[in-house]
Order: C-alpha cells, then structure tokens, then sequence
C-alpha cells in the first residue's frame, strides 16, 4: 500500500474563515504528502494559506476557522476525524509544530525548567525517561541550538530572555521532542544568520539520524534548496507546483515559481528586481479559474474560468498551469 | 528556604507595604482574627452571648466595668460583640472560599470554550444571576430558607460566584488566543493541565486581589442580612441584629447601635486596605 510509506497525506484540504459574517475561502483543495523520512518544503507569499495548513494538521485552527472538506492522514488516520483522546496522543507523540513567532509560546508566570519538563514529559511518555534523564534531554537540546548557559536558562522565566533566546527555547523544546512529523513553520526567521543555518542543520540532521520527517515552511527559497528533498509551491490557497526539490528548481514551470525565484536578490547584485505585480487576491471572491491569473504574465483565456489540473513535467514534478501544460511558459 | 524564595517574599512586602496604609489594614484584620478566636477568653462576660438576663445591669451606658455599655437586658455589649467576630469572618471566609472555585471554573470552562455553546450557556445563567440587584436576589434566596447563619452564607455564596465567573471569563477569553495555549494544546497536554498550569498562574493575581476587597463586602452583605432578620438569630449575636436590636433606642442609648458598626466599618476598612496592598503586590488595580 502506497500509505505505508507515507507520515503524512493532505488530500483536497479546503479551509474557509467566517470574519464578521463573510466567508473567505482560504485552502482551495491543498493536496500535500510528506514521505517517512523525508523532508519537504512550502513556500508561498504571506497569507498564502501556509500557516493554516501547518494549524489543521494539528487541529488548533482558530475558532472561526471551518474545514470544508478534505482529509489528512497521519500514517493512515485522519486526524480531522480523530476522537479527543487520539488527537492528544497523536500531538504529545506524533506531530510537533515550531511556531512562526515562538516569542509569545512560553507561558509568562511558569519558568522555563516546568514548561519544558512538560512537554518532554508528554513527548516521551512510552519511554519511562526519570526526570534527571529529561533534564539532561533538556540541557542538550538547549545547547544543540547553541544557548550558552542553558542551566541559568532553565531557571529562569520567560521575560528575562530576549525574543532571539526564547525563539531558541521553543525551537530546542519542539526538537528535543523527537516526534515522528516536525512542522517547521519558518523556523529562526528572527535569528541571526549564523544561528540559522545552524537551525536548519540540525533538523537536517534529526531528520538523518532518527528517521524524522519535516514540513518546512518558509517564504526563503535558499532554505527550501539547502534542506529539503521535495518542494511544494503555493499561491493562495492552493498548490501549483511541486515535485523533487532539483528538479523544479532546475526548471520551474509555473509562471508563479519563476516569478518568486525572480525576486530574489541576486548577490551579484544586478539591481532590485521588478517583484510581482499585484497581490494576493481577495479571499472574499476569489478568481473563478486560476488563482494566480490576475497577475499572470502567461495567462490564456481559459485561465480565467477554469481551475488548471496537474501535467506532468518531468517524472518528480507537476505543474498546475494551462500556459505550462500547451508548452508556453519558458523561463528566462 | 531558598535564597530566592526568601528574595521574593522581602520583595513583595516590600510592595505590600509601600504607603504605610496596608501594614494598618494588616494590624487590624490580624488583631479582629485574635479577637474573634478568644472572644471566651476576653470577653469579660462570655456568659452575656447567649439569653441571659439581668435586669439590674439594663440600659447601662459605656463605664470601666461595661466598656461598652449593656443592652436592654442587661447584657455586657462588649461581650457580645467579640462573639459575634467569629460568625462575621467565618461569613467574609467561607462565601468566598466557596463562590471562588465555583466561580473561577465556570469562567475557565466558557473563557476557553468561547464562541462554542458552552459559553452562551454558562454566560447566559451568569448573567441572569448578575441582572438582578445583588441584595434583593440575597435576601429573596435567604427568605425563602430558615433564617440562620449557614443560610445566610449560602444566599450570598449564590450571588457572589457570578462575579468570579465573569472575571475569569474575561482573562482567560483574551489568555486563550495566546500561542502559549496554542503551544500547550500542541504538545498534548489535556483540559485539567491548561486549566491548572496554563490559565490558573495567569488568572491568580486577579482572583487574590479581588477577594481580599471582596471580603468586607461579604461582610456589609451578611451584616445587612442579619440586620433584615434573616441571618443569625437572637440570642446569638451577630453584628447585624445587634444593630437591629439598637435602632429602636436611638439616640439615647448610642452604644448599642454605634459600637457593632463602628466594628463592621473597621473589618471592612482593614480588609480592603489589606486588599490594596495586595492588588499591589500583583499590579492589579484595585476599585
């Protein structure tokens, strides 16, 4: 069986919010699949839907937050489907999320010994682990995301330590407890560049040594090349390309892709590029057909009234591209 | 003790303290306790708290044998006074003691439940109970049940809980958008950890400093219920239908009405300067 093989499937996930009575359609259809032990990327604008997908995963949607339809499977379950008590199980053991801003994820009255021998506790509970064994887990991970004095940090509480320090807590925290699926929602986007490319190592490595499987999230398509095996694109709600990291960076063929890898800085330094025109569209009233069409360059007729399905570019990656599929798209 | 714990403490006295008002607040609570536990000690005649009769001693106005002068039985008002103390705290600590957890958990449940049913549920019983004027719903509930003290406690536990409720509520329904619960949730913990560990040490401050000011108010309530005949009854005395039984000899015999309220104005003015300071131990502002 293909699942087998699979941590975790996304099958047509459509999330809708309802704000002050209007409905905006968020995910349309998100389609995702992370196999064991591998890591894979998403990347997107802002408020392309890459944080909501991360959250309904996990089940901590915000409260006006609907599933419309869809399923994730986590080694098979659905996780929208799961009872209390499996859905409990399955975050203190299965599936760990690193926040987009962890600065505000450490409880303010509760020293940051309690919180972490907490969660650890939970995380490894089938490992009868006595406290001490935690603690020197704790101290560990602490200094694996090179936190100097991690006894002194342990001690103390969450507002003597500065955003970049907690930011490492949370991080040290959510990795030290060796779940089975991590979502690495843009880990150390506040850090310092040394320190987060000695982040992106680490999961790297975790994933290598003990066989874990990563989603990471983040808009830095450097990242995305470094420590992922496969990548997922996404524009506003939905996925429009994806497939083997090498090869849809070798190739990109959605309009959408090669716009984005455009708009990177060039460390030659040929000057600031032209960005993509225009903005996400209105969640109110999406465009009826492709997302992306008001802003597309390529965009044919038909774009405008029907959703583009998958063509096969090479053997590890698709496009979702009416432009791409009759061979008009040609990056530069 | 710990060096830090020891820290802590000179720390907070410090902040208890700053005025000079609380440590006054402090004294007196500290001595009205002293006086309440061995009233039978003190009390020159311990006999004078229940029916007795002395015809002879009637009516006597404050002297150094009767400091506070005698009733129209003739009973010592000093005495009876430093018996009723014990039924005065007993209300201020026991309402409170009850209508808190009740209070505190049905605000937890609807703050964290919030948009859901659960909380247009609870809230809405909240708010019946807060619609009605806090008096008038006491004295109707103390009405309806035999008029003693216990009764009396427990029409005010009835009215007093809402307002912890709604306190809670508030709190906890800014708290539970915050990623540490998210954070919480995501690690797995459980309802009874985020209600204990998470949304308990956030909420506490609030909760302690409004029920240190909230205990003189119990108090007036429960000395308004007495005075209304539906709290203690005679003989035992009670602040309240000591004042009651005082009324009806006003002006002429002022020491049986002025001495049960000048005590209640002192436990309530003690409990809420104690209460201040503790406001400022947290931060809280008081009201």
């Amino acid at each position: 069986m293909e699942t087998n093989n699979n941590i975790l499937e996304i099958k047509d996930l459509s999330v809708s919010y309802t704000v002050a009575n209007v409905v905006t359609h968020v995910l349309e259809k998100v389609n995702l699949t992370v196999p064991k032990g591998k890591s894979v990327g998403l990347v997107g604008e802002s408020g392309c839907g890459k944080t909501t997908t991360m959250r309904a995963i996990l089940g901590v949607l915000p409260s006006n937050a609907n599933i419309e339809s869809g399923e994730i499977l986590f080694n098979g379950t659905d996780v929208l489907k799961m009872p209390y008590n499996q859905l409990q199980e399955f975050r203190q053991t299965g599936a760990g999320l690193i926040f987009q801003d962890p600065s505000s994820a450490l409880n303010p009255v509760i020293s940051i010994k309690k919180q972490f021998l907490t969660s650890l506790k939970y995380a490894h509970k089938d490992k009868n682990y006595s406290s001490a064994q935690l603690y020197d887990k704790a101290i560990e991970a602490l200094n694996a995301v090179s936190l100097a004095d991690p006894k002194r940090i342990m001690n103390s509480f969450p507002f003597q330590l500065s955003g970049g320090m907690r930011q490492r807590v949370c991080i040290a925290m959510t990795l030290a407890g060796e779940k089975e699926l991590l979502l690495a929602d843009e880990p150390g986007t506040a850090l310092d560049v040394t320190i987060q490319d000695q982040i992106l190592r680490l999961i790297k490595n975790l994933v290598e040594t003990l066989d874990l499987s990563v989603i990471m999230v983040t808009h830095s398509l450097g990242v995305i090349r470094q420590v992922t095996t496969e990548v997922n694109v996404m524009y506003a709600g939905s996925i429009v390309e994806g497939g083997d990291t090498h090869q849809v960076f070798e190739h990109p063929s959605h309009p959408y892709t090669i716009a984005l890898m455009d708009c990177l800085p060039k460390l030659t330094g040929t000057g600031i590029s032209e960005g993509i025109p225009g903005r996400i569209p209105d969640y109110d009233h999406p465009p009826a057909g492709c997302r992306f069409y008001p802003r597309c360059t390529y965009a044919l007729d038909r774009c405008k009234s029907e959703v583009p399905g998958k063509t096969i570019v090479e053997d590890d990656h698709w496009v979702a591209c009416f432009a791409a599929e009759e061979g008009k798209v040609c990056p530069k | 003790m710990t060096p830090e714990r020891k820290e802590s403490i000179v720390r907070n006295w410090y902040k208890f303290s700053a005025g000079g008002a609380s440590v006054v607040g402090l004294i007196i609570v500290i001595v009205i306790i002293i006086l309440a536990i061995f009233a039978p000690i003190i009390a020159p005649y311990p006999e004078d708290a229940g029916a007795v009769v002395k015809f002879s001693e009637s009516k006597l106005p404050p002297s150094s044998k009767h400091l506070m002068g005698t009733d129209t039985m003739g009973r010592d008002v000093f005495s009876r006074l430093l018996f009723s103390l014990k039924g005065t705290l007993l209300m201020g600590v026991l309402v409170l003691a009850i209508s808190v957890p009740i209070g505190f958990i049905v605000g937890v449940l609807a703050g964290y439940y919030r948009d859901t049913w659960i909380e247009t549920v609870l809230m809405r019983i909240v708010d019946i109970f807060l619609s009605v004027p806090a008096l008038v719903l006491a004295l109707a509930i103390a009405s309806i049940m035999e008029p003693n003290l216990r009764n009396s406690m427990i029409a005010i536990t009835i009215m007093w809980w809402p307002w912890y409720a709604r306190l809670t509520f508030g709190v906890v329904s800014s708290l539970r958008t915050e990623n540490y619960i998210t954070y919480a949730e995501l690690t797995g913990a459980g309802l009874g950890h985020i209600i204990v560990k998470e949304f308990l040490p956030n909420t506490i401050d609030q909760i302690l400093t409004k029920m240190t000011l909230d205990i003189g108010y119990v108090i007036i309530m429960g000395a308004t219920l007495s005075f209304a005949g539906l709290g203690e009854q005679p003989p035992i005395p009670a602040l309240g239908n000591m004042i009651n039984d005082g009324v009806k000899f006003l002006p002429d015999m002022w020491w049986l009405t002025i001495f049960p309220a000048v005590t209640i104005i002192l436990i309530v003015l003690g409990f809420n300067l104690v209460g201040d300071g503790v406001g400022n131990i947290f931060n809280v502002e008081g009201n």
